[in-house]
Formats: C-alpha cells, sequence, structure tokens
C-alpha cells in the first residue's frame, strides 16, 4: 500500500506498455502538455550519476534503474554516442542538461516519462489507428470542464493503452466489450469506467482530493503539501468565484477550518473581518497579514481581484507562522495569483450580473399603530382619540390611511455587474498572464451607496538567461465608493408615519413633523445634499530577480512597491445641514516599500534532504495625511472641489507618519528517509515603532513531522496516507503605533477676547518599555488521506498563550490621564479544527459526481490576566476567563406584569417596566456578595454572552452530471450574541414621539414579556436590557448551478470557442437563513445591527464564462 | 572563483543595507513630546493656554448648569423627556456613578490640574529670559489648579489631591480631607497668584490680581474665615475700576460681553480659524 497513493493506476505493467509504445504517439502527448505537465516528480527526485565515457544509452539505463523515469526516443536520436558525467544529487533536468550539451539531443519531461529528440525534429500527429475490433474515442476534461492531455488511458488488466492528446482526446482500438478502461493521471483521481457497447468515453476528472503532491506556498518559498509540518489551509481557485463578492476572503468564507470571514458591513465596497483561531489581543488588532505573491500587506483587500486568485493558503499555528516574526500573531494569508502555463494563450472572458435585495425583515409601525403607540405612552388606551389633536404629529394624516412607509422609500434593489477577461500563456522562456476587469455595484441606498473598480494585473515571469529568472507581478487598481448616511435607517424609522415625506407637488417637505425639529431623512439620498465618495488608486507589484548561483544555492531579490492614495470628499446641502452647508476632503498618500534578500540552499544527501533559507528584509512606511473641513460655501455645485471659497475654515490638517522594519530570519527544513520532517526557523526583527534598546525582538519556532504511513509496520487499505505534526513558535503583533512611545501633547483651544489662544497640552504618557504582544502556540496536527484517495483531512488541535497585551489601562484621572498603553494581561486561545474533503461518488463518462468539502472549528477564548489575573476590568468590559468581547449588562427576565405590581414596588418599579434578574449585592463592607440584594443597581449587571462564536463551520457540495454542475455551501455560526439597535429603547426614542419598529410593548391588556409600556416622560428604567440576542445561525449561503457547453457543441452549432459556462446562483438569501435574530442579517462583522449599519444583501446572480 | 565572487558581492549587499541603524530611529514630525516643548517661556505659555481650555468644560457648558442645579428645590422637570435630563433632576434609579455628567466635570478638571502642575514643577527648570513673565505664567496657572480644586472640593468632597505633574503611570487615586485641600493647595496657590499676577492684562480673559483676590475671598467665605473673605472682597470693590452694570438689563446684551463688572470671565469665542 505504500506507495500506491502516489501514483494511483500506473502499474509497472503500464510503464511497460508505455516503453513499447510508438514514440510518435507518445510525442503527441509530450508537445501539447503545456503547463498540465505536474513534473513534482522530475523536480524532487535527485539522482546521484557517475560515468566515463560511456554511451547515452547505458546512461539513461542507469537513471531508469536510479528512478522511476522512463526514456523514449526515435530512430534519430544518437543514442549510442558517448558521454560522461559525474553528478552527485541533481535534478534529472540538470543532469539531462549536462549530458545532452552537444550532443544535438532535445529532451521533455513529462511526469516520470521522459522524451528525447533530435535538435529540429518535427512531429506529425497520428491518423486514426486502424480499428481491430473496436475502437472507443472520448475526451477527459478536468472538473473545470478543461481538456486534460496526457491522461494515461488503459484496458484493465492489459498493458494495451495510450494518452490523450493536446485537446484531451484519446482513440484507442482493439477493445473487447467486457474491457474496462482506467483513466490515471497525476494529481487526480484514477477512474475505471466499463466499456460495454459504448463507443465514445468522455471522462471528467478530478483532483486528487489528498493533493498531497501538490506544491503549496508556505512563505519565502513553495513545499510538497505531504512535507509540510505547520497548520496550513488552502483553497483553491475553482471554489472562489461562487459568488459575486469583489473581495477574496468573502469567498473563501466557510472554506478554511480556523478563518472566521464575516462581512463588516452592508456597505458596497466593505471590507470583511477576519479571524484566525480566535482573538489574541484585546485592544489591537486581530487581523491576519496578507502576503500577495510575496509581498506583505494588511490594507485594501478588496483592491485585488478574486478572479486573478490562483490559492490562498493560510497559515495558521505559530510554527508556520513565525518566519513573519513580529507580523505574524494573527495569522498569514498567502495568496497567489495566477500565472501564465506554458502553451497557446488562454483567453477567458466572465462576466455576472446580479440583483441585490437588502436581507431585512423590518416592519416600522404604521400610522395606526403608532397613533395607539403615543396613546399609550401618554396614558391613554390605544384606542382612545380624545386627545390626538394635542399628541399625534397629524390627526388628517392619520384619518387619510395612507402609510408613508419611509422605510420602504429609503431603498431599492441594487445591481452589480462585473466583467473580466485573462489571456494567459507561455513559451519555455516567458509565462504571462494579463487581465484586466471592472466591478460596479450600485448599493440599495439610491444614489448615496455604491462602488465600482477598475483593475488591471500583468504576471510575467521569464528565464533571461541559464540561471537568471526575472519576473513582475502587479496590479493597478481605480475604485470609488459612495458610502450611506451614517444611520440613515435610523433616521427613517425614527420618523413618524403620521408625518409624510413630500407635499403635494411631490417635493420634500424640510420638516415633516411638526412636532419634533428633524430635518427629512430622504435629503440623504439626494446628491445635491449628501455626498460621502472615496476615490482610491494603488499600485501594488512583486519584482523579482533570482540568481542561481550553484546548483543547489540560489539568490532571490524581490521588491514590493506598493502605493496606495485616496481621498474622501463629504458634502452637506443647506437643507439638509439645515442652514449651513459644510463640506471637507481628506487625502491620504500611503507609500509602502518591501526589500528582501533571499538565499536558499537545497540539497539532498542519501537519505537527507536539506533546505536552508535564510533571509534579509527591510520594509518602510511613509503616510501622509491631511485634510481640510469648511462651512458656508457660497456656490453650492463646487461640492467639496473649492473649499477655498467657504466663509469658515472648521479645520486644516496634515499629518505624517513613518516606520520601517530590519527582519533576519534563517529557517531549515530537514527531511530524513521520507518519513521523518524537522523545520526550525527564527526571526529577529528591528523596529523603529519601539524605543531605543528595546527595538529588537527575536522569534523562534520549531515542528517535527512524522509520515506514519511511510514506516514499514505501517500496513492499513483503507489508510493512505497519515501525518503526525507537533509544532512550537512565539510570534510577535506589531500593534505599536509609530511615535506612540514617545507619548505626546495635543493642541487645544481658547480665546483671550477675540484673539486665538492654542495651547498644548499633556495628551499621552511617554511609555519608553513598550514591547510586542508575543503569542507561543503549540500545534498538533493529523494529515490523512483514507479509502483509496477518496477522503483526506486534517485535524488540529492548539493552544495560544498570548502575553504582554497592550492594554490601555485605564486610570483614575486623578492623574491627569485617562489611561495608558502597556504590557499588561494575557490571553489564551484553544480550538480544535477539523477540514475534510470527500469524494462521495465518483462516475466517469459524465456520470453523476458528488464531492464535498467539511470545515469545522471551535475556539475558546478567554481573558487570562488583565492589570493582575483575579481582578475584572469592569469599565472596559473585560472579564477574567470570559472572551475578549462580551456583552455586559443587566438581564432581562421579562417584564413587570399587572398581578407583580408588588414585588415590582420593592424595586421602585411598576407593572409595564423591565423586570430585570438581581443578581448581586454588596455587603456592608462594600464587597460584592454575588447574592440578590432586593435592589437593581450597577452591580447587577452581568455577562449576556459574547460576540464570538462557540463554533463555526460550512459544509460545500458539488454535483456534477453530464453538463450540469451545482455547488451548494452551508455555513453555520454559532454561540455569539448580536446588540440589535432596533430595540434602543434609549435616549428618547421609547417615549411616544419617534417612531419605531413595530415592538410587542406591553400595555395592560397586553402582557408581553419583551418590551416595556413606553412612557411620554422617560426613557424606561434599564432600557438597555432588551436589545441581545443569540445570534447563532445556519445559512444555505450559495447555491450555484451551472452548464457547460463543451467544444463538441460549440462546433455543432458552429461557435469557434472552446467552452462557455452559463450559470445562476443565488448569495446569501435571507429565506434561507435560519436564525432566532430575524429583524436583519445575524451574520455581522461587529455584533451590532441596527439602523445606522448599512443592511447586508441577498443577492442573486447570472454569469457566463467563456474560454475562447 | 566566480561564484565566490558573487557570494560575497550579495553578503556585502545584505550587510550593507542593515548597517543602517539610523534606519530604525523615529524622527517625528507632526507631533511633539512635553519635555522638548515645556522647556521654554513660550512652551511653557502655551501649556498654561490649554490649562485655561478646561475652563469651557464647567462654564458655559449644560454638564456644569445639570450638575449644580437640577435637583435643589428651586429647578424642576418640564416637558423634553431626556432632553432635561430627568435622571439628575430626579436622582432616579437611572443616576449612576457612571453619568456622562459627572465624569465630565470630574475628568475635566483633573486633566486641568495636571497640567497646571506640569507647568508649574517645569517653570522651575527654565532660568533664562523674562523671569517676571514666568512668574505670571506660573500664577496663572496656581490660580486655575486653586479653582479647579475649589470645584471639585465644593462637588465631590474629600477629593484625590497632588501638587505634582504626573510622571509614569499612577494608578491609585487617595481622598484627601477638604480642609487639607484648601490649607495646601487652594489658599497658598491663590496667595501665591495674588503676589504675583499684574492688576490688569491685555489680553481679555487672563487671570489677574483681582481675579485671585476675588476667588480667595470666595474660598475664604466657604471656609467661614468672614473676616479675611471681607478683606479680600472688600480690596477688589475699592482697588479696582470694577462697577456694577447699569442698567441691570444691559448685562444681558449679546455686545456688552466685556463690561466692568466682569473679574474674570471664562472665554467661549471661537477661534479655530
Amino acid at each position: 500500500m505504500k506507495k500506491n497513493w502516489l501514483y494511483p493506476g500506473i502499474s509497472p505493467a503500464v510503464y511497460e506498455m508505455l516503453t513499447k509504445m510508438k514514440l510518435t504517439i507518445f510525442l503527441i502527448c509530450i508537445t501539447v502538455l503545456g503547463g498540465f505537465a505536474a513534473d513534482s516528480y522530475a523536480q524532487t527526485t535527485r539522482l546521484t550519476l557517475d560515468a566515463e565515457n560511456a554511451t547515452i544509452k547505458s546512461i539513461l539505463s542507469k537513471i531508469e534503474n536510479q528512478s522511476e523515469f522512463k526514456f523514449f526516443y526515435s530512430s534519430n536520436v544518437d543514442v549510442e554516442q558517448t558521454a560522461s558525467i559525474s553528478q552527485k544529487n541533481k535534478k534529472v533536468f540538470d543532469i539531462l542538461d549536462d549530458l545532452f550539451e552537444g550532443t544535438g539531443i532535445k529532451y521533455e519531461v513529462y511526469g516520470r516519462q521522459i522524451a528525447l529528440l533530435d535538435k529540429g525534429e518535427n512531429f506529425t500527429f497520428p491518423t486514426e489507428t486502424a480499428a481491430q475490433q473496436k475502437a472507443v474515442t472520448g475526451k477527459v476534461t478536468d472538473d473545470s470542464g478543461q481538456p486534460l492531455p496526457g491522461v494515461t488511458v488503459v484496458i484493465k488488466g492489459t498493458t494495451q493503452g495510450t494518452v490523450t492528446n493536446g485537446d484531451g482526446e484519446y482513440t484507442l482500438s482493439g477493445i473487447l466489450e467486457d474491457a474496462t478502461l482506467v483513466f490515471s493521471f497525476v494529481g487526480m483521481l484514477p477512474q475505471e469506467i466499463p466499456v460495454g457497447d459504448q463507443t465514445t468515453i468522455n471522462v471528467d476528472m478530478a483532483v486528487d482530493a489528498i493533493g498531497i503532491e501538490e506544491v503549496v506556498a508556505i512563505g519565502y518559498g513553495t513545499m510538497k503539501k505531504s512535507d509540510i509540518t505547520g497548520a496550513v489551509s488552502s483553497v483553491s481557485s475553482k471554489d472562489l468565484g461562487k459568488s459575486n463578492s469583489g473581495n477574496i476572503m468573502q469567498q473563501a468564507q466557510g472554506k478554511l477550518a480556523g478563518v472566521d470571514i464575516i462581512s463588516e458591513s452592508g456597505i458596497p465596497g466593505s471590507d470583511f473581518k477576519i479571524t484566525i483561531r480566535g482573538n489574541r489581543s484585546i485592544t489591537a488588532s486581530n487581523e491576519p497579514l496578507f502576503v500577495i505573491d510575496g509581498i506583505p500587506t494588511n490594507v485594501g483587500i478588496n483592491d485585488f481581484n478574486p478572479n486573478d486568485i490562483e490559492a490562498i493558503e493560510v497559515l495558521k499555528d505559530a510554527s508556520a507562522v513565525a518566519i513573519y516574526g513580529s507580523r505574524g500573531a494573527n495569522g498569514v494569508i498567502l495568496v497567489t495569483t495566477k500565472s501564465g502555463k506554458k502553451g497557446d494563450a488562454k483567453i477567458n472572458y466572465s462576466g455576472s450580473y446580479s440583483i441585490k435585495k437588502a436581507f431585512e425583515n423590518i416592519d416600522p409601525m404604521n400610522p395606526q399603530e403608532f397613533a395607539e403607540y403615543v396613546r399609550v405612552a401618554n396614558g391613554l388606551n390605544r384606542n382612545d382619540t380624545s386627545q390626538d389633536e394635542e399628541i399625534l404629529t397629524s390627526v388628517p394624516n392619520l384619518q387619510s390611511g395612507q402609510n408613508p412607509d419611509w422605510f420602504d422609500i429609503g431603498y431599492g434593489n441594487g445591481l452589480l455587474h462585473q466583467h473580466q477577461i485573462s489571456v494567459s500563456g507561455g513559451t519555455d522562456k516567458i509565462k504571462y498572464y494579463v487581465s484586466g476587469s471592472y466591478f460596479d455595484e450600485e448599493g440599495i441606498v439610491t444614489n448615496s451607496s455604491d462602488y465600482s473598480k477598475i483593475s488591471f494585473r500583468a504576471n510575467i515571469e521569464a528565464k533571461a538567461t541559464k540561471n537568471l529568472t526575472i519576473g513582475l507581478s502587479a496590479v493597478g487598481t481605480k475604485s470609488t465608493q459612495n458610502v450611506m448616511a451614517s444611520s440613515f435607517y435610523t433616521r427613517l424609522i425614527d420618523t413618524s408615519p403620521l408625518a409624510f415625506p413630500y407635499n403635494e407637488n411631490g417635493e420634500l417637505i424640510p420638516y415633516p413633523n411638526p412636532r419634533v425639529e428633524q430635518i427629512n431623512p430622504l435629503y440623504n439620498l439626494d446628491p445635491s445634499q449628501y455626498i460621502d465618495e472615496l476615490r482610491g488608486q494603488r499600485i501594488f507589484a512583486g519584482i523579482f530577480a533570482e540568481y542561481k548561483l550553484f546548483e543547489s544555492l540560489s539568490y532571490r531579490i524581490n521588491y514590493g512597491p506598493d502605493l496606495r492614495s485616496s481621498r474622501r470628499g463629504e458634502y452637506t446641502g443647506i437643507l439638509l445641514g439645515e442652514g449651513t452647508n459644510s463640506a471637507s476632503v481628506s487625502n491620504r498618500v500611503d507609500n509602502i516599500n518591501t526589500l528582501e534578500n533571499i538565499l536558499t540552499f537545497d540539497e539532498i544527501y542519501g537519505d537527507h534532504s536539506l533546505n536552508i533559507l535564510g533571509l534579509f528584509s527591510s520594509q518602510t512606511s511613509r503616510l501622509e495625511t491631511s485634510g481640510s473641513s469648511v462651512q458656508n460655501l457660497p456656490v453650492e455645485d463646487a461640492k467639496f472641489y473649492n473649499l477655498g471659497s467657504a466663509n469658515d475654515i472648521l479645520s486644516v490638517n496634515s499629518f505624517l507618519s513613518e516606520w520601517a522594519l530590519l527582519s533576519y530570519m534563517g529557517r531549515i527544513n530537514y527531511k530524513y528517509k521520507d518519513k521523518y520532517l524537522l523545520t526550525v526557523s527564527g526571526r529577529a526583527d528591528g523596529s523603529s515603532r519601539l524605543a531605543e534598546g528595546n527595538k529588537w525582538s527575536f522569534f523562534p519556532s520549531t515542528a517535527l513531522g512524522w509520515i506514519v504511513s511511510e514506516e514499514s509496520f505501517f500496513n492499513s487499505n483503507n489508510v493512505n496516507f497519515l501525518k503526525l505534526r507537533v509544532g512550537y513558535g512565539e510570534v510577535g503583533n506589531t500593534a505599536i503605533s509609530p511615535y506612540q512611545t514617545k507619548g505626546g501633547l495635543a493642541l487645544t483651544d481658547y480665546a483671550f477676547g477675540d484673539a486665538p489662544a492654542f495651547g498644548y497640552a499633556l495628551d499621552i504618557i511617554s511609555n519608553p518599555d513598550l514591547e510586542w504582544e508575543i503569542s507561543k502556540s503549540l500545534n498538533i496536527g493529523l494529515d490523512f488521506t483514507l479509502f483509496d484517495s477518496r477522503v483526506a483531512g486534517a485535524i488540529e488541535l492548539y493552544d495560544t498563550k498570548t502575553s504582554n497585551l497592550l492594554l490601555n489601562r485605564f486610570l483614575p484621572i486623578t492623574s491627569g490621564y485617562n489611561s495608558v498603553l502597556q504590557n499588561i494581561g494575557s490571553t489564551r486561545n484553544r480550538g480544535l479544527e477539523v477540514s475534510a474533503t470527500a469524494y462521495i461518488i465518483q462516475n466517469a463518462n459524465d456520470g453523476f459526481n458528488w464531492n464535498a468539502d467539511l470545515t469545522f472549528f471551535t475556539n475558546k477564548e478567554e481573558i487570562v490576566s488583565l492589570i493582575d489575573n483575579t481582578n475584572d476590568d469592569v469599565g472596559n468590559q473585560w472579564f477574567i476567563g470570559q472572551p475578549i468581547n462580551v456583552f455586559y449588562d443587566f438581564k432581562q427576565l421579562g417584564i413587570w406584569q399587572k398581578d407583580e405590581a408588588d414585588e415590582a414596588a420593592l424595586y421602585g418599579l411598576a407593572p409595564g417596566d423591565i423586570k430585570i434578574a438581581d443578581v448581586n449585592g454588596r455587603d456592608e463592607n462594600g464587597n460584592l456578595t454575588k447574592q440578590p440584594d432586593g435592589k437593581i443597581d450597577q452591580d447587577d449587571k452581568t455577562i449576556l454572552g459574547s460576540t464570538t462564536p462557540k463554533w463555526s463551520g460550512g459544509i460545500t457540495n458539488r454535483f456534477s452530471y453530464k453538463g450540469f454542475d451545482l455547488s451548494i455551501f452551508v455555513y453555520a455560526r454559532q454561540g455569539q450574541m448580536l446588540r440589535s439597535s432596533f430595540h434602543n429603547l434609549g435616549g428618547n426614542s421609547w417615549q411616544g414621539r419617534h417612531g419605531s419598529i413595530n415592538l410587542n410593548y406591553w400595555t395592560p391588556d397586553n402582557p408581553s414579556n419583551e418590551i416595556p409600556l413606553p412612557i411620554a416622560e422617560r426613557r424606561p428604567y434599564f432600557y438597555e436590557a432588551v436589545q441581545y440576542f443569540d445570534a447563532s445561525f445556519v445559512k444555505i449561503k450559495n447555491i450555484n448551478l451551472g452548464y457547460t457547453f463543451d467544444k463538441e457543441f460549440m462546433n455543432r452549432v458552429g461557435i469557434g470557442l472552446e467552452s462557455v459556462r452559463l450559470y445562476s446562483a443565488i448569495d446569501n438569501p435571507d429565506w434561507l437563513t435560519f436564525s432566532e435574530y430575524k429583524i436583519v442579517d445575524p451574520e455581522t462583522g461587529t455584533q451590532n445591527v441596527g439602523g445606522a449599519n448599512p443592511l447586508t444583501l441577498s443577492s442573486i446572480i447570472f454569469g457566463i464564462n467563456v474560454n475562447f | 572563483m566566480k561564484n565566490l565572487f558573487k557570494v560575497l558581492l550579495i553578503t556585502c549587499l545584505i550587510f550593507t543595507v542593515s548597517s543602517c541603524e539610523d534606519f530604525l530611529i523615529e524622527q517625528p514630525k507632526s507631533t511633539v513630546t512635553a519635555d522638548d516643548y515645556y522647556t521654554t517661556l513660550e512652551g511653557l505659555d502655551n501649556g498654561v493656554k490649554s490649562a485655561y481650555s478646561k475652563l469651557r468644560g464647567f462654564y458655559g457648558s449644560e454638564a456644569a448648569f445639570f450638575m449644580t442645579l437640577p435637583g435643589t428645590d428651586i429647578w424642576t422637570l418640564g416637558f423634553g423627556g431626556i432632553t432635561n435630563l430627568p435622571d439628575l433632576g430626579l436622582y432616579s434609579a437611572n443616576l449612576l456613578g457612571s453619568n456622562n455628567l459627572i465624569t465630565r466635570i470630574w475628568d475635566n478638571f483633573y486633566e486641568g490640574i495636571n497640567q497646571c502642575n506640569a507647568v508649574i514643577q517645569r517653570s522651575e527648570n527654565i532660568s533664562e529670559g523674562n523671569l517676571n513673565r514666568l512668574a505670571e505664567i506660573v500664577g496663572e496657572a496656581r490660580f486655575l489648579r486653586a479653582l479647579f480644586y475649589f470645584h471639585l472640593v465644593q462637588q465631590y468632597g474629600d477629593v484625590h489631591f497632588t501638587l505634582e505633574e504626573t510622571v509614569g503611570v499612577e494608578s491609585e487615586a487617595y481622598r484627601t480631607p477638604i480642609a487639607q485641600i484648601y490649607e495646601e493647595g487652594i489658599v497658598p496657590d491663590l496667595q501665591f497668584a495674588i503676589d504675583n499676577l499684574p492688576p490688569t492684562t491685555e489680553e481679555w480673559g487672563r487671570v489677574t490680581k483681582p481675579a485671585a483676590e476675588a476667588l480667595l475671598a470666595r474660598v475664604q467665605l466657604s471656609l467661614g474665615n468672614w473676616s479675611l473673605a471681607e478683606k479680600h472682597a472688600a480690596n477688589v470693590i475699592n482697588n479696582y475700576d470694577f462697577a456694577l452694570v447699569k442698567p441691570y438689563k444691559d448685562l444681558w446684551d449679546i455686545n456688552n460681553q466685556v463690561n466692568s463688572e466682569v473679574i474674570l470671565a471664562a472665554v467661549l469665542n471661537r477661534c479655530k480659524n
């Protein structure tokens, strides 16, 4: 069993057959192999050869004896000539380059098969071979519908077979009806198909579930997946592109175990909140570092087009991320963009159009309900109209029976369309991938929420000389975003439904509600009254040169410029601004430069293989911001484009912030006998942000791996691959802002008479002792492949302790300072992650296929210590033993009912008031007793829940049948709580004056236990308690159904296209979301929903993907 | 040999870049620190100006009004719900120590006190320049410190008391008896101000000698030292040019803010321009 998983289906007999096969046939497949040559065997196999004046033929046979390589050659190739060679532990390419130098022989490698050709030899494509008994033809494609050349097709139990040509087609003759064809290809699952009476057998081959031979990025290099010792999750392009989000990470949601991806808000173009393995840091960022084609960044991930992404790898445990040192604590997301493959140009167009609607079930009060609520608030019966004239906005409006439905007027449907064209291809020397894309999303709030983006990418790699490779991966993006007014929905809901927005001429009424001085919120939709526009440009590139110094030593230099500039312009017109117009502009210019020098040593000594990496890098950042804001502009049309004309300048500001980072890093990967793996790394980071004498810090890591299935004692038919890993590492969190250790003064303003008297006040205490937050983490992992590679997965267990937390420790203000930033406190995250892929049903011949991916993770996040390990920080709502973000508030038991009047009176409350749990009190010394004390006060606040989920997971099911493909993604996030601002009864929102959603409130004849009686004179006591809800949800997040018209069909209908896939999808459908909280989407990054937060969207997508 | 050269070249490249330790030195341009800035007369003057700005946190703000009037028997609630801050007016169940107004006033004064402490202490390091002006700056700072403490003890009783600038982290606070705060803080500060401040100022709103005397009169009044109170008050009334505005309604003329009745004003003019 030991080796079988690696090369399924290719038995020694097949090799023998291949060696006997006519060279011409073999050549065909070689000429068209192009980028499909998964030559990892050739890349990883090392040979040692020593021969003096031997014939080439004999040297080749030596290679065949040492390895699984097989050679083919035609009679034109002179293999009898002699040559000498002396090479040790070299790749086959190096040996053959050396061997054939000056011999006139050239070679092509495909997998383990190597063809020798005479220089200038031409190939002819084979003509139909004569049918002897029965011929079977067909086409082999991969799961994206691309033809697969080079697939071995063998009649089971014989040595008879062939390989597919450049179009993935094959013809095999002399086949008996009871024969079974075996299709195999490295990196794909083998398939067996009984021939029966078929003469055409088309096969759709699935990528090998394990992908253990797959080479994945690990940071500053790549590695075979089977050799990895750290915890790495990955998602490839086949799973991206199912939804139509403009953000890479949204498309990976639920597909990466341990990675929590949640949309920040419903604003078109808004970012995503990404948390890997829980929150470690209390005040600093918990956002991971992105490394895009080798260049680190942590901002503006929206600038990268998801369609350009080849794969995303997430380094999760400290042993994997330690190479990123002080920036690695939150995990690292490595994004690899697409590159060209050797072969003819491939042109692809993909486009989609979607209709979006708000994910909401908001039910504002209608005029009748509002009138009742106002009456109740004023102590009247619901239907008592006697005082309507005094207490209601407009009795005629109520009597008219019309419902203005402010909320409904405020938004409509959103639209999104996107288009992308890419061209890729390459030769031996140059590979290219170039794409251009356009993305345009019109939000649901008319005129004031949209996002559009144009981006271009060029990825080029050239082998300049034998030893020098140079390349570029660059993207340029330009985006425009209009942001909705803050609290827009709140204002709509807040407005009395007895106030009508328009007068009889259809014009907006400035103050629709005569009882409340509140401007008509619909002015926010008028571009002459409200604009909040962001424009951004970005150029992000990685430029490299790699030089092979010796056979086993190469030097690489990476230079990564990242230029971002953005401008935000805001304007409020004179109507919305109630007599004053105002405008502001703020500009940001951000320039980060990364320079890396990398030396890589790679050598094999017998059973020992060694890879050593040395890195020196520097990174500098310069951020300049400037802005001004003004009032009373004489020309309204100028918006924010002529601030100088304003009568009043409110503020002018500019700021410069710079930082630099120097790093040295070393890593050793050692492998013994292909079974035992060891990784040791260390990184020293020097940062400008830390104070003198404190600048450098060191981050070590080590990890061990043991491929159990390679052991001779391991003998299991069901387990094909088993690897145990354990790793430990330390990483930092770059959480200190530039200049933060120095303290500083703040500008204050005052006046003496009419003369300005600006001053400089003490503001921040200097603290030269600040250090990075340090996460120390232990990870134990198990990688497995089961049942003939049909099931593959990984299980991870981890324990991360983060100490030196930067806390803004609150100080008694008596010191003059509110708080000081200190390295105090620690947190701990422990968790379990499971991810698995299963090929449940595999049928060839366009049959039914079903495969599924599962991810599940749970994480227990807790604060271990703050200032010490016993005292909670109630002011900040930080509690020892609890997750970092909790809701700490009064716990609602219900509403005091009529028959509880006496009991309520003990608390100074009455029926209709909120009933709060009395959970705590104080003894005579003022210490908390954790016992009821008969009164409700601040001490009775308690931890209600956390914003962090207890567990989360996703299941992706992919089905295919003939040309149809269907994927269904189910996403669950359980155990978190949210705060609903729709239920905020504070301020004066529940006093019978402002509109509200139609809440089920208590009245003497409606014994509700949810919402208190509205009272005109005051807000409800303990009003905060009613706004907390369980936000657990299960969603059928995405359903994508497509049909692919293949080339055959295209030819039949006379369209010269390679393939066309049409698809339709629904994304984030509200009707397929199951949650206790129903008013809006329970999936929220802030765990705070309400009228101030833009609504998230459900969409219906129509798309097309064309290969030319 | 050729390869060796290449290796050397790269090694050199790596180490030339890395030898720049300067690379990691911060040179802030947009921010300024106390140690750099409060070293000159101008710096200290700007320091005391920001202590003045704390006057705005109390005088002329809603916070001070609601803290001092509602809840007394001269104030009742009108219609207007939340805008009348019923918690303060009624001392209701919602009136908690975390109430924004209670903390706002408290925070404001302690920030002001630390600012004054900094100016007073750091003035000792300046030995050159116009030392009279320096004494005046210190006098202004001590006047403001006395005023802030005076409000604090009146509003909150025994409070934390310090006359030193906070350096580093100070995480504890202690109550000091009111009497000690008067004795060691308020009264000597005002006495210093009286001794060092000029009788008049060109800059309307700067603290003057009569302002310090008037405040000290009030302080003595609240301490029950009637004769001292009378002495300081009489001095202000008799020895300066202050006079009541007549007719009385002229006091409310928006164009008559600067008038003969004002001994010291918290200036609320907006001047951010």
